[in-house]
């Protein structure tokens, strides 16, 4: 135990010492993190919530280890073992989220019919607007009508009969594997997946943007 | 030395974002496509809160793998790194002793990360990293420790302000067909100054030596002057760069370097061509007695290349898109 102190003062230490955001403070900031974990010291529970309250925990540790960036105060080693101020932190944010939780779950119970789960809320603000269901089938449907041909007319070199069109459809899902088309088109993987990749995904950026306005 | 067992790092998934990644996944009606965007969603986020932590932003908004048409129709797991590129997550089954990395997204990636879920899915070791893949598997053992992830940006960044420092927008040979050229590239004639006269009878051997060698007149030269070196006074140098386009899609390029203050290319100066992930593809160096070097390649069109010419600790780079 006394030696994992040590370690982790003389590693705190080592960290603190390079400026924060440079390549050598990620580095023993990687290696900290590793070692902490190791410890198996964190304050573990079960709750559903545990990892977000960590993931803020860590956050907030990398943040404030050796500056106070987002805290009021950095971590003062006179004054605890790193752990023990992490595990302060932690359980503070999950005794927020225990009450965050209870509140909903009474709210839940309150609002009759009100069938919105709060962390459709939290999907919403990060993840792109929600889509319809049938999204495959629109894009599916604008590779095969192709009206402005552009692509049929996109194709590898000297190969029209590999062209956008026909590439984008064999890849939807349930897509036909590089392989068996490398072997169809008697072209490498390669070829064909480097076309795909550089000139058919812009072009199905295109198509999503031009829907979005429409 | 590379050691997978001491190596990885572990993470906790959030509830949030096993709920984000669950979301996604039952929007799609095929379930090897919700798995393969369960996983690769929950891998592009713990790759997001890694970099977070060590200060790097990324940007989820742009990133292939948060495109509702795009995820559909690639495996992409990538995860965009403002400033510098797109970094590939991918992800394996406890078990698994190699990964899978599928050839939708063997380009244009700064490197792959692979991580490994819990089977509860609430945590995830980050096992490692590497710059490049070459086949649809990466062997675990060749990953590196996912620290050198951060030297990579670091040195992708660092070489990246250096082009910005020397302030040459990206020079589009393409535009060359369309009579469009770049600022500073010029006839070869027209290239010096008016205090520069004193060299303009090494301009006109170089333009006539050039046109001797013109074997297509659909060829299009241009050229620019810069100086190079350590000592005073800086080796005055042009930079030559002839095209012509082969084919539908592809160009053939020449680079040629010529000395312009001197009869001689100082010793030991090297001209490289990158490629757009920073690696040397082609390489010239002059000899004791020549006095200009030559590099000729092909490309498509859209592709990037940078050229470095360098003497001592002095380089100019300059960044092509053809």
């Amino acid at each position: 135990m006394i030696a994992l102190e040590q370690q982790l003062k003389q590693l705190v230490q080592e960290t603190c010492q390079h400026p924060h955001g440079s390549i050598a403070r990620q580095r023993a900031l990687t290696s900290l993190i590793r070692l902490i974990n190791r410890s198996q010291k964190l304050w573990k529970d079960s709750s559903t919530y545990y990892e977000d309250a960590l993931q803020l925990t860590w956050l907030y540790f990398c943040r404030n280890l050796c500056e106070a960036i987002t805290a009021k105060s950095a971590y003062d080693s006179d004054r605890s073992n790193v752990i023990t101020w992490m595990n302060a932190y932690l359980k503070r944010r999950l005794q927020d989220m225990y009450i965050e939780n209870q509140q909903q779950q009474l709210q839940h119970v309150l609002e009759e019919g009100e069938d919105r789960k709060i962390t459709d809320q939290i999907v919403d603000r990060i993840i792109a607007p929600p889509q319809p269901s049938n999204l495959l089938d629109q894009v599916r449907q604008w590779v095969e009508s192709d009206k402005t041909k552009v692509l049929q007319r996109t194709y590898i070199r000297d190969r029209a009969d590999v062209n956008a069109q026909v590439l984008i459809l064999r890849r939807l899902p349930p897509e036909s594997s590089w392989q068996i088309l490398a072997q169809e088109f008697a072209l490498p993987v390669s070829t064909l997946s480097s076309f795909y990749q550089r000139k058919c995904i812009p072009l199905l950026k295109e198509f999503y943007e031009q829907q979005r306005v429409a | 030395m590379n050691n997978i067992e001491e190596n990885f790092l572990s993470l906790p998934i959030s509830n949030q974002y096993r709920d984000i990644a669950r979301s996604v996944a039952s929007q799609q009606l095929l379930p090897e496509v919700a798995e393969r965007l369960k996983r690769n969603t929950l891998a592009v986020l713990v790759m997001h809160d890694y970099l977070e932590m060590m200060g790097i932003s990324t940007s989820l908004q742009t990133s292939d793998s948060w495109h509702p048409v795009v995820r559909i129709c690639a495996d992409v797991a990538d995860l965009e790194i403002e400033g510098i590129g797109k970094l590939e997550c991918r992800s394996i089954q406890l078990g698994e002793s190699t990964c899978y990395v599928p050839p939708e997204v063997w380009e244009d990636r700064i490197g792959y990360v692979v991580v490994q879920f819990e089977e509860n899915l609430r945590s995830a070791r980050l096992l490692g990293f590497v710059k490049q893949v070459s086949t649809e598997f990466i062997a675990l053992n060749r990953l590196e420790p996912i620290e050198n992830l951060c030297m990579a940006i670091a040195a992708l960044r660092e070489s990246s302000q250096q082009n910005f420092g020397s302030n040459k927008a990206i020079v589009s040979l393409s535009n060359w067909l369309q009579n469009l050229f770049d600022s500073g590239w010029e006839e070869i004639e027209n290239l010096l100054d008016s205090k520069q006269s004193q060299y303009a009878y090494r301009t006109k051997e170089i333009s006539k030596s050039l046109r001797n060698n013109l074997t297509n007149s659909e060829e299009i030269r241009r050229g620019i002057l810069f100086e190079l070196g350590v000592t005073t006074p800086k080796y005055l140098l042009a930079l030559i760069a002839t095209i012509s386009p082969k084919g539908q899609n592809e160009i053939d390029i020449r680079l040629s370097l010529y000395p312009i203050s001197e009869a001689f290319l100082p010793e030991l100066i090297e001209l490289v061509v990158l490629d757009d992930a920073g690696n040397e593809f082609l390489k010239g160096q002059a000899r004791s007695v020549d006095n200009y070097i030559n590099i000729q390649f092909s490309g498509s069109i859209g592709e990037r290349f940078s050229i470095r010419v360098s003497l001592d600790d002095n380089s100019l780079i300059e960044n092509f898109t053809i």
